[in-house]
């Protein structure tokens, strides 16, 4: 669990991670690990296996093969879950409370320090600050996903895994995405995106999947732009062929 | 001795030469057991003189069902047993091969309770004149008998997650065996406690003869259950162990 | 600030965590503002109960010398449907508008939703007694205002929902929900069936302790046994 200040701990470590439904595989063999610091962006087609990546390093799922550590610790055990901010396909809010009481209900159940504070400062941020004592019914699809991302870093998680934060959002808000997510700029993050030039400029690492496999990842085969736009068009867009 | 059915990947159960002993067991048992039950144990005065007097029939024979009621039951008490061991086993080691135990002996267990109610209804008919009289232990059967149907239902509508599937099983498979006690006291002891006059009747303590027919009944059909749910956990290890070579052989054809 | 975090799972976060007992507090309230925000669960739930006490009168002609024989049976069938009314619907809506997964997520002991969900829907049912007694005594003639019947109901809703919560779950997750909840539910809740109508009858009856206490034992130990069991097994129904 402890780790040496010299070079950046690591947060995630995957080994031989495998999901797989009866006869159908999701995710086949993926091993990787994230440090300290570091922003992954996960790029693939549909199916491609990043929500079930996500949702392994979540805690959701368990593997069917290999092992996933966050911290040394399984993701699903309490301890790890509080360290962790996550948004998913689903929003994850209580339609019938406010803004303001599903963040205070998230943040009680995290432990967060200060909440009053802390919610209006995320509220602030993500830009719904005059929507906060509204019922989440009345909310659109993109005040919601603002809202999914003040709920997901309100407890100021040490990773967030990001199932398409962008979901939802429009063009403006898509251009304020990284101070949504990131107000401090050295969060460790994943990141599972369906955009690329919004994965570009979010990440600062990134993982190609396909066929629930990682077909290129920057940090092992060359880090540079074109190689990541090369591979995307590779595998994302002609699917591998 | 396995022939072509490879060891599953935990060893255990794999000694299913174990079979081969059932087998023989029940080839010796079951004609021994139809000649004592059939033709060797005397017909019971007691008994004989409860049907006469709920039917005014003079008909002993009808008594033999007894001894393949009894035995069928108690099959099916020992096949639930094993689907709690299963269940229990499954969650705590996650192998397939303990929710195919579990899953298997409930699959016996639902045959031996199914028969252990038609041939109550049979004994019913001149005893009761009713094929059905919710007689308190045939009651407390049929309950058991719900819950197990219930456990094939939640199995065949668990969706294409069969992991998923297992689990919630397991999950049922324990909580069914605990609630089987309470089931019993609610429906056997405490309205039997109420009536002490049918306890003093029923037990009335058997020749014998009967007694021992009755052992040998039950040890047989005690060895049939276990055969047939361990050629059953064979069966289904064998299309386990098929399905995983198609996987992996589909895993190498995708790999690049 | 979240920049000096270490590697590690900070010990600071983990002290600031809710205690179980806290958890279990902080959800029921969660249960109790949506409830009293939109009545979903409970404006159903009355409506049903009383639904079916007219269907029991057009089925037994309450105003005969009947009522007192099939009031046992009434109260508790329309305690039990609209108990797993109740359950499919508190559980179900959490998994389809995806709420379900937000708490999954959250670092919660399992056992203490399982038990926020038992107790809400326990605390649901109760209220729903509050109606359904004097409404049954005033309007059906029925004889239901024993006081006998507070210590019956709370016991046998408790073990209703005790193993409801935890297979409301599972139907949930499966094909033909609606259908797998009793199928799964009534044959296990058997013991609490059987107890509780004896109890509330012999109460009725106005039977001697001695002739009830068995049928209140029955309740006592399956509250006890599935609300433990339950507790320890609805973390390996909530993993995928």
């Amino acid at each position: 669990m402890t780790s040496a200040q010299a070079s950046p701990a690591t947060i995630v470590e995957a080994k031989g991670l495998t999901k797989a439904y009866g006869r159908t595989y999701a995710l086949q063999d993926v091993s990787f690990s994230v440090t300290q610091g570091e922003r992954v962006v996960l790029l693939g087609a549909n199916g491609a296996g990043k929500t079930t990546l996500l949702r392994l390093l979540a805690g959701l799922l368990r593997p069917t093969e290999g092992s996933v550590l966050l911290w040394g610790t399984p993701p699903w055990h309490a301890r790890c879950r509080a360290q962790v901010g996550v948004t998913s396909h689903a929003s994850y809010h209580y339609e019938e409370l406010t803004a303001w009481e599903n963040l205070r209900l998230f943040g009680r159940l995290y432990g967060a320090s200060n909440l009053e504070t802390a919610i209006e400062r995320a509220l602030e941020r993500v830009g719904l600050a005059a929507q906060a004592r509204e019922p989440v019914r009345t909310l659109s699809r993109g005040m919601q996903q603002r809202l999914a991302i003040a709920r997901a870093t309100l407890h100021r998680p040490a990773l967030l895994l990001l199932d398409e934060p962008e979901t939802g959002l429009d063009a403006a808000a898509q251009g304020d995405l990284a101070t949504f997510l990131f107000p401090n700029g050295e969060e460790t993050a994943v990141i599972a995106t369906h955009s690329l030039s919004l994965g570009l400029t979010l990440g600062r690492r990134w993982v190609i999947l396909s066929g629930g496999r990682v077909q290129y990842d920057s940090q092992t085969d060359g880090e540079d732009q074109a190689r990541v736009e090369k591979n995307y068009q590779m595998y994302v867009v002609h699917g591998g062929r | 001795m396995e022939r072509g059915l490879s060891q599953p990947k935990t060893g255990v159960l794999s000694t299913l030469g174990w079979l081969d002993l059932l087998w023989l067991l029940s080839l010796v048992g079951i004609p021994t057991m139809l000649y004592l039950a059939l033709v060797w144990a005397p017909e019971d005065a007691v008994m004989a003189e409860l049907v006469y007097r709920a039917t005014g029939v003079r008909d002993g024979v009808a008594q033999r069902i007894f001894y393949t009621h009894v035995p069928m039951a108690m099959a099916a008490y020992i096949s639930f047993f094993l689907v709690f061991l299963g269940s229990l086993l499954y969650l705590w080691r996650r192998q397939i091969v303990w929710d195919i135990v579990a899953r298997s002996s409930a699959e016996v267990g639902v045959v031996f309770t199914t028969l252990a109610l038609i041939t109550g209804s049979l004994w019913g008919m001149p005893t009761w004149g009713a094929p059905w009289a919710w007689d308190a232990r045939l009651t407390f059967t049929l309950v058991l008998w719900l819950i197990y149907i219930a456990y094939l239902m939640l199995r065949s509508a668990g969706g294409g997650n069969p992991a998923r599937t297992a689990r919630y099983a397991a999950v049922l498979g324990i909580v069914g065996f605990f609630d089987i006690p309470l089931i019993h006291w609610a429906v056997v002891i405490i309205p039997e406690g109420m009536h002490p006059f049918i306890v003093s009747e029923s037990r009335a303590s058997l020749p014998p003869e009967m007694l021992f027919t009755l052992i040998v009944a039950i040890l047989t059909f005690a060895v049939l259950a276990l055969l047939v749910i361990g050629q059953r956990i064979r069966l289904e290890l064998a299309r386990e162990e098929l399905e995983n070579l198609q996987v992996a052989m589909d895993r190498e054809r995708s790999a690049p | 600030m979240a920049g000096a975090r270490t590697g590690t799972v900070s010990a600071e976060a983990e002290r600031s965590l809710p205690s179980f007992a806290f958890q279990v507090w902080i959800l029921l309230g969660k249960e109790a503002a949506i409830e009293l925000r939109s009545k979903e669960l409970l404006l159903p739930v009355v409506v049903f109960a009383i639904v079916a006490l007219v269907s029991f009168h057009f089925a037994f002609d309450l105003r005969g010398d009947v009522s007192p024989l099939v009031a046992p049976g009434i109260l508790w069938i329309a305690i039990f449907f609209s108990g797993m009314l109740a359950l499919g619907r508190s559980l179900g809506r959490e998994t389809e508008r995806g709420s379900w997964e937000g708490m999954l997520v959250a670092p919660l002991d399992r056992g203490a939703l399982y038990l926020s969900k038992a107790l809400a829907t326990f605390l649901l049912l109760t209220v729903l007694e509050a109606v359904l007694l004097p409404v049954g005594a005033l309007f059906f003639r029925l004889p239901f205002l024993v006081p006998g019947l507070f210590l019956v109901l709370p016991l046998g809703t408790l073990g209703v929902t005790s193993v409801g919560t935890l297979f409301a779950l599972m139907a949930a997750n499966t094909r033909a929900r609606e259908a797998m909840l009793p199928i799964l539910l009534l044959p296990l809740l058997v013991p609490v069936m059987v107890a509780s109508v004896k109890a509330t009858g012999g109460f009725i009856d106005g039977l001697s302790w001695g002739e009830v206490q068995p049928w209140i034992g029955v309740l006592v130990a399956f509250d006890l046994i599935f609300l433990t069991l339950s507790t320890l097994l609805f973390d390996t129904v909530t993993e995928e």
